[in-house]
């Protein structure tokens, strides 16, 4: 594609090929898509503008399509199981607290529980009690700790896809990018910490957080 | 220092910033479109992210939580109000009123704020059939995010060159029929975020293309592609 660039494919007589079977491409993608069965992120949005209006079994739907992400997300962080379900528990009552408030406009269901997963879980790993809290629950968790992480691990195809999406995204990263990008999203850090942790100074992490999220983004928004 | 800022967009949406640079980082987001953007964005990739830590959860913990959410009272949909109130503080007294007037055309007023503090630029982002290409070019970053359904487009770009004196970008959507204009832009210190009505009679983009053309733009290109994608 990169060669394409300062010739010009704009002409007829060169472009027209190239444009029929480029848009035979797009019918065809098209058709794919309409034969797909319903979409999880409109079953979603609507489970959760129900459950906004104060529809249990809505929000039930809602959860069985979302509980995996979040509980994941606070168990990759918190690293603590019997924790990670009392956060876990906490963020489902104010997701449903906050569902009349949630705006599809904004983001997908999913992105926006992880998004209220992740702040709660690292929220509680940082205020000092917590921490306190974890640290003696990790001393007697210890030897449990990795497997049950391993052992939980869903086996949803739908996460499967997104695992192996996001590992290939992982890969247009360079190593210290990834390496900062995960302390800080999985380790629950600042980039504060992050530097201290790498001891590498503050702006070089912040801009590798930065550089790595772009890539994440240019990556995985290119349409499949 | 603002320059700063704008590049706190990243750790934010990561929660690594600490809580006194995510409460600034916050206020500043109030009155930056482009990080809104931005925060969008990353936010789509976290959660990408944390779709890839899912994690089937202890089958008790789904009853646990319905029971509790059985007595748990909602919040009301205001959240859109709250933010402007803390945006322009007015006297108690004015607040009041303002929220007793809300509360009555509660959902008109929701709805407008709602649209008042969208930019048209999100509307086009977020739309369920977006699409977003990153264009190959040699300097700095493009992307064209585009909605058939809105029939918008926004072009995204950071680090790009000045075009020159009288000189200005031209966006071409390029179908069947050839390439067609979709808009003039100028980037403002190498960055551009411009939203573009496209030709409702224009076939389906198969590839899009910026060109440098003279102020006031081409009816057809006359310069190098400088950026290109097919879609």
């Amino acid at each position: 594609m990169t060669s394409d660039v300062g010739r010009h494919p704009f002409g007829r007589d060169t472009g027209g090929a190239t444009a029929r079977a480029t848009m035979d491409d797009v019918a065809r993608l098209r058709i794919l898509r309409s034969a797909e069965p319903a979409d999880p992120r409109t079953q979603a949005v609507e489970a959760l503008h129900a459950a906004g209006r104060g529809d249990e079994q809505a929000f039930a739907r809602f959860y069985d399509l979302v509980a995996p992400t979040v509980f994941g997300t606070v168990l990759r962080v918190v690293r603590n199981r019997s924790f990670a379900e009392e956060i876990t528990q906490e963020v489902f009552v104010e997701l449903w607290r906050l569902a009349p408030r949630y705006d599809s406009e904004r983001g997908s269901p999913t992105t926006w529980a992880a998004t209220i997963a992740h702040r709660r879980a690292v929220d509680r790993v940082r205020s000092e009690e917590s921490a306190r809290a974890r640290d003696d629950r990790h001393a007697r968790d210890v030897p449990a700790e990795r497997d049950e992480v391993a052992e939980a691990v869903t086996e949803h195809a739908a996460a499967e896809y997104d695992r192996a999406r996001v590992a290939k995204a992982m890969e247009q990263l360079t190593d210290v990018q990834r390496e900062a990008v995960t302390l800080a999203y999985y380790g629950g850090h600042t980039y504060r910490e992050v530097a201290s942790l790498l001891d590498t100074p503050e702006g070089t992490v912040k801009t590798r957080i930065r550089d790595g999220l772009i890539k994440l983004r240019d990556y995985l928004e290119v349409p499949a | 220092m603002s320059d700063d800022v704008h590049h706190l967009a990243a750790a934010y949406t990561l929660d690594a910033l600490d809580p006194d640079e995510r409460a600034m980082f916050e206020a500043h987001l109030d009155d930056c479109e482009r990080c809104r953007v931005e925060v969008a964005e990353f936010g789509e990739v976290a959660g990408s992210l944390a779709g890839a830590a899912a994690t089937t959860p202890p089958p008790a913990m789904r009853d646990r939580v319905l029971a509790e959410i059985a007595e748990t009272r909602q919040d009301r949909p205001t959240v859109r109000h709250l933010a402007e109130t803390r945006r322009r503080p007015r006297s108690a007294m004015l607040l009041a009123t303002a929220a007793a007037i809300v509360g009555l055309i509660a959902g008109a007023a929701i709805a407008l704020v709602a649209f008042d503090r969208t930019s048209d630029s999100e509307v086009v982002l977020s739309a369920p059939d977006a699409i977003t290409m990153p264009l190959d070019g040699a300097e700095g970053s493009v992307r064209v995010v585009w909605s058939s359904e809105l029939g918008r487009a926004v072009v995204l770009g950071d680090g790009l060159p000045d075009p020159g004196a009288d000189r200005v970008y031209e966006l071409w959507s390029i179908g069947d029929d050839g390439p067609v204009p979709a808009g003039l832009f100028s980037p403002d210190d190498g960055r551009v975020q411009t939203v573009f009505d496209l030709d409702p009679n224009a076939t389906t983009p198969a590839a899009w293309g910026i060109t440098n053309e003279p102020d006031g733009g081409s009816p057809a290109p006359t310069g190098d592609i400088l950026y290109f994608a097919e879609v």
